[in-house]
């Protein structure tokens, strides 16, 4: 059960944008999706053209060479970018939707989240995912790291 | 009336074999009367009891022919007497003897109707009434039928009792058309390899649950308790802990109270004031003691069954969960998916509540009645031979309230479970609800089952307060007696003052243990209602039990072959008539028909979801009911029209055959199916929840998940089950191309509306009304003209009428190439 391996190598191109070169041939811009964002941000990674097309699987970035590796990584971080919270202020629930007063690094951030129940995910590693009513993602990168007061705030809705 | 052929010699050579096994058909009583009437019994092939003649008169009919004739008797049977393990008894009386020659009918068959059949005989092209027969009997005199068609054929007959040769029999071959005849052994032929008959035998020998309805409202509670039987140490430890606080709860009137005036505070005390003082002191103290003690107790066995009870549960909501794995596909389709919810989650409920808080207090309570009873008779029996005379009439009471309260419990319960499957249904349903702006009449409808739950509750209530109060009544009238009594015995000096006033506490005492019994009236009935329906699911019978006997195929391969298949879902109402098939390993066979016409039931026979009532499912030659469910499972894989998506991860949800899989192999199955570009669209990709509480697909996309999924399971045999049907034409090409692939090594079922979609099929079956039409390749059907040409026929004027060009082959094209010569004609 192997995926054919295939040649890859990234660079980025005249205008800062990632390209790939493919079993030798190469391609001007390319897009790199996560088929495990979640639990595997660093594996099974696929490398498409601007169509969506796909024109290969990496199966482990670490495989990569280290410069190209950080190219891949730094792509996909533009990708999933998901802010990192720091803090839980409040939680407050008006009319169904709950409003989290969140700082985030150095920005506050307010946002509503609705159907909480599926919006605030537990993943693995201690790790919470938030999701706002416009699709944003926020990270809780990890449930211990973080003050004991945020965390009793956001602990009731987790399932 | 005598028949019209005189008992002569043989027409038809030595009597069959076979014969011994006849009395099964007719008794032996029964047999004895058709002699008296000059029948010759010994030559009788086989018969049939059927229970309407004629014109219609409901009595008992038999229906019976031997070489020379058919003979329709009428009459009756009585049951004489019935006892327990012998069969019953059965007189009968002959009112009537028909014969009529065998020369003079051609055939026989039976007609179905709603709830009647009739036997027919055709003579020519006239069609004569023998006798008509409930439907539930249709199965006897359609193998009546079928004896005597082959028997008129000059063909071996097989009767109930197995085959019956015949001598002039041989049989002209190929009489079920020109398909590859099933390889299972043929009428009459003894079975090879000594491989046991199929279908029958295996029906005989199919293992029987032994039956479980013995000893009812008892035995449930036992099965309860057998729940316990894991925890007999704590159980232990539970019950004497509860005797303890029991003992020290009924020890302390007898301190407080009879001590403390009978011989402290008693005016006749002559002791001095130090010394009566200590003595308060010490009885004081000691009472304290004892109350705390029996608090400490109560503590502690709440501690002991705390730790016990859930695990009791636990248990028990685990096996309810697991008999519900292994009930058939019968059992979901014949409850409504509301009512098994509720069962699971509020029977058990409703025992857990039983169980942890029922039954410490009913322990507590009997602990302490007993003492209190005990302390009664110490005190004064005369009194208490009153007090415990009036106990088993309140006894008695709370088993009626409990009879009469079970079934109210049960109304109220069947109301709720209505309640909760509409509301299941309005769930499930809310598109078409609300496409057909119904949402006000549903609600009127949720208004009147909540009526009912209202008012099953209301009488529930109305009766509990009408009883209630009767059991208090009475403890006043007791309680009033026994101050009328006691003081007379006090006034008599046999009784000294402080025993009265025990005697009185604990009489208000023993009221809590009463007051508990009839609460427990009311809660037994709940528990026990409770538990005859979770213990219905805990014994209901395994429809499609594993012969204990299974032995894997090895290897499988993976050929299929259908022999004279037969199934219904309701008695009588055949859905696959005699259906006879086969399919090579690695070959694929499409199935069509209309719909309804039983293509769907054929693959779920296949799978073993059902069992056929006659005929057998064999693969690589053996009987799926002796193979082992799970290698039989696995081994085949079904891609259907409704689809189930696990609440979970799309991969979860592919992997769900062989949790282990990688995600390689994951992936690698999603673009076969075509669905890894719209899974790596999604924002989790390949972690996106679906299933119920996840993520909404569209069905194409579900189906492709479900199609990855079948991919992985890698099974031999693959059932398509109209797989396709809810794709677009692209998506469906590419779909059926990567099928393709997949059917490689592997025998697929193809079931399909779409013609088309079936032309890589080694062999396709046109299936109406459960019988087989036509057997044969693409090709060979298209040159019958038959159902197929004309289903073709259809579906190109259709796609040519909305402009798709048609792709079939042209018809002058298979003109030609048509060397094979196609001569299947249907099996029947």
């Amino acid at each position: 059960m192997t995926q054919t391996r295939q040649d890859v190598h990234f660079c980025r191109n005249a205008n800062g944008f990632l390209s790939a070169e493919i079993d030798g041939v190469s391609y001007d811009r390319v897009q790199l999706t996560r088929a495990l964002p979640l639990t595997q941000p660093g594996a099974y990674i696929q490398i498409a053209d601007m169509e969506g097309k796909e024109l290969a699987i990496i199966e482990d970035l670490s495989a990569l060479e280290r410069a190209e590796r950080a190219l891949a990584e730094e792509e996909l971080a533009l990708r999933y970018f998901y802010p990192e919270v720091t803090k839980v202020h409040s939680m407050k629930e008006k009319l169904g939707s709950y409003y989290c007063k969140l700082q985030c690094g150095k920005v506050e951030k307010t946002i509503a989240i609705r159907d909480v129940s599926k919006n605030i995910k537990q993943l693995s590693g201690g790790r919470i995912m938030i999701t706002d009513t416009e699709g944003n993602r926020f990270l809780i990168p990890d449930t211990k790291r973080i003050e004991k007061r945020s965390m009793r705030m956001i602990e009731p809705f987790l399932y | 009336m005598p028949p019209r052929h005189p008992p002569g010699p043989p027409g038809g050579g030595s009597p069959p074999p076979g014969m011994q096994k006849k009395s099964k058909q007719f008794e032996k009583e029964l047999l004895a009367l058709f002699e008296a009437q000059g029948l010759d019994c010994s030559k009788l092939i086989i018969g049939a009891t059927g229970d309407l003649n004629a014109v219609g008169d409901y009595l008992t009919v038999w229906a019976t022919f031997d070489p020379k004739g058919i003979y329709i008797a009428e009459g009756l049977e009585t049951i004489l007497r019935i006892s327990k393990n012998k069969p019953p008894k059965t007189a009968y009386s002959l009112t009537k003897i028909e014969s009529i020659p065998i020369g003079d009918v051609d055939e026989l068959h039976i007609e179905r109707y709603a709830t009647t059949g009739s036997l027919i005989a055709k003579q020519g092209a006239d069609d004569h009434l023998l006798c008509r027969f409930s439907i539930g009997m249709a199965g006897d005199f359609q193998s009546l039928c079928d004896a005597f068609n082959n028997f008129k054929q000059g063909k071996s007959v097989e009767g109930f009792s197995g085959s019956i040769g015949r001598q002039e029999g041989g049989g002209k071959k190929g009489e079920r058309g020109g398909f590859a005849p099933p390889d299972g052994p043929p009428h009459g032929n003894p079975p090879r390899g000594g491989r046991p008959e199929p279908g029958q035998e295996a029906k005989d020998k199919k293992p029987k649950p032994p039956e479980k309805k013995d000893g009812k409202e008892k035995s449930r509670l036992w099965e309860l308790l057998r729940f316990f039987s894991g925890y007999k140490i704590q159980m232990g430890l539970v019950l004497l802990i509860v005797m303890l606080q029991g003992l020290t709860g009924v020890l302390v009137p007898k301190l407080s109270t009879q001590a403390l005036f009978d011989t402290v505070l008693n005016a006749g005390n002559t002791d001095p004031m130090d010394t009566r003082l200590a003595a308060l002191l010490t009885l004081a103290l000691s009472v304290l003691g004892l109350k705390l003690l029996s608090e400490v107790f109560n503590i502690l066995h709440s501690l002991a069954l705390g730790l016990v009870a859930p695990g009791v549960i636990f248990d028990l909501k685990k096996q309810i969960f697991a008999s519900m794995q292994k009930l058939s596909l019968r059992f979901y389709s014949s409850k409504a998916t509301g009512q098994l919810m509720e069962r699971i989650n509020r029977d058990a409920g409703q025992i857990q509540h039983f169980v942890i808080d029922g039954i410490p207090f009913l322990l507590v309570n009997a602990a302490t009645l007993v003492g209190i009873v005990v302390m009664l008779f110490l005190l004064s029996w005369r009194l208490a031979v009153v007090v415990v005379a009036v106990i088993p009439i309140l006894l008695s009471l709370s088993v009626f309230g409990d009879r009469l309260f079970r079934r109210m419990h049960h109304r109220t319960f069947a109301a709720d479970a209505k309640l909760v499957s509409i509301v299941s249904d309005n769930i499930n349903g809310h598109r078409v609800i609300k496409a057909f702006a119904k949402e006000d009449d549903e609600y009127e409808r949720f208004s009147e089952i909540s009526e009912e739950v209202k008012e099953a509750s209301w009488k529930l209530n109305k009766r509990e307060q009408k009883i209630f109060p009767f059991f208090t009544a009475l403890v006043y009238i007791l309680t009033t007696g026994v101050l009328l009594l006691g003081g007379m015995e006090v006034l008599k000096g046999r009784m000294e003052i402080g025993e009265l006033l025990t005697f009185t506490i604990y009489l208000a005492m023993i009221q809590g243990p009463i007051g508990f019994i009839q609460n427990l009236s009311n809660w037994m009935a709940r528990a026990n209602d409770s538990m005859h329906r979770v213990f219905e699911v805990i014994h209901a019978e395994d429809e499609l039990p594993e012969n204990p006997a299974a032995q894997p195929l090895e290897p499988f391969e993976g050929s299929i072959e259908l022999n004279e298949l037969t199934f219904e879902y309701e008695p009588a109402r055949p859905i696959i008539k005699n259906v006879s098939l086969k399919v090579g390993a690695g070959q694929m066979l499409g199935i069509v028909g209309k719909t309804g016409a039983g293509k769907t039931t054929i693959a779920n026979l296949i799978s073993r979801l059902y069992d056929p009532k006659t005929g057998a499912v064999r693969i690589d030659g053996v009987d799926v009911k002796d193979l082992p469910a799970a290698q039989l499972r696995r081994n085949i894989g079904l891609v259907s029209q409704d689809i189930y998506l696990f609440n979970g991860t799309i991969a979860d949800n592919i992997r769900y055959a062989d949790p282990s899989i990688g995600m390689d192999g994951v992936i690698r199955a999603a673009k076969v199916a075509s669905c890894h570009e719209f899974i790596m669209r999604l924002p989790d990709a390949y972690e996106t929840r679906v299933g119920a509480s996840g993520q909404q697909l569209s069905g194409g996309e579900r189906q492709r998940v479900s199609i990855a999924r079948a991919i992985l399971q890698n099974p031999k045999i693959l059932i398509l089950d109209e797989a396709t049907a809810a794709m677009d034409t692209a998506t469906e090409r590419a779909i059926q191309e990567s099928l393709h692939q997949l059917q490689q090594g592997r025998t697929t079922i193809a079931i399909a509306h779409r013609l088309s979609t079936l032309r890589d099929a080694d062999m396709l079956c046109v299936i109406d009304n459960g019988e087989l039409r036509e057997f044969g390749s693409y090709g060979e059907l298209l040159k019958l003209r038959g159902e197929f040409w004309k289903l073709n026929k259809i579906q190109n004027e259709a796609m040519a009428a909305i402009g798709v060009p048609i792709e079939d082959i042209p018809f002058e094209v298979i003109e030609e190439e048509g060397e094979n010569q196609a001569e299947n004609q249907g099996g029947n």
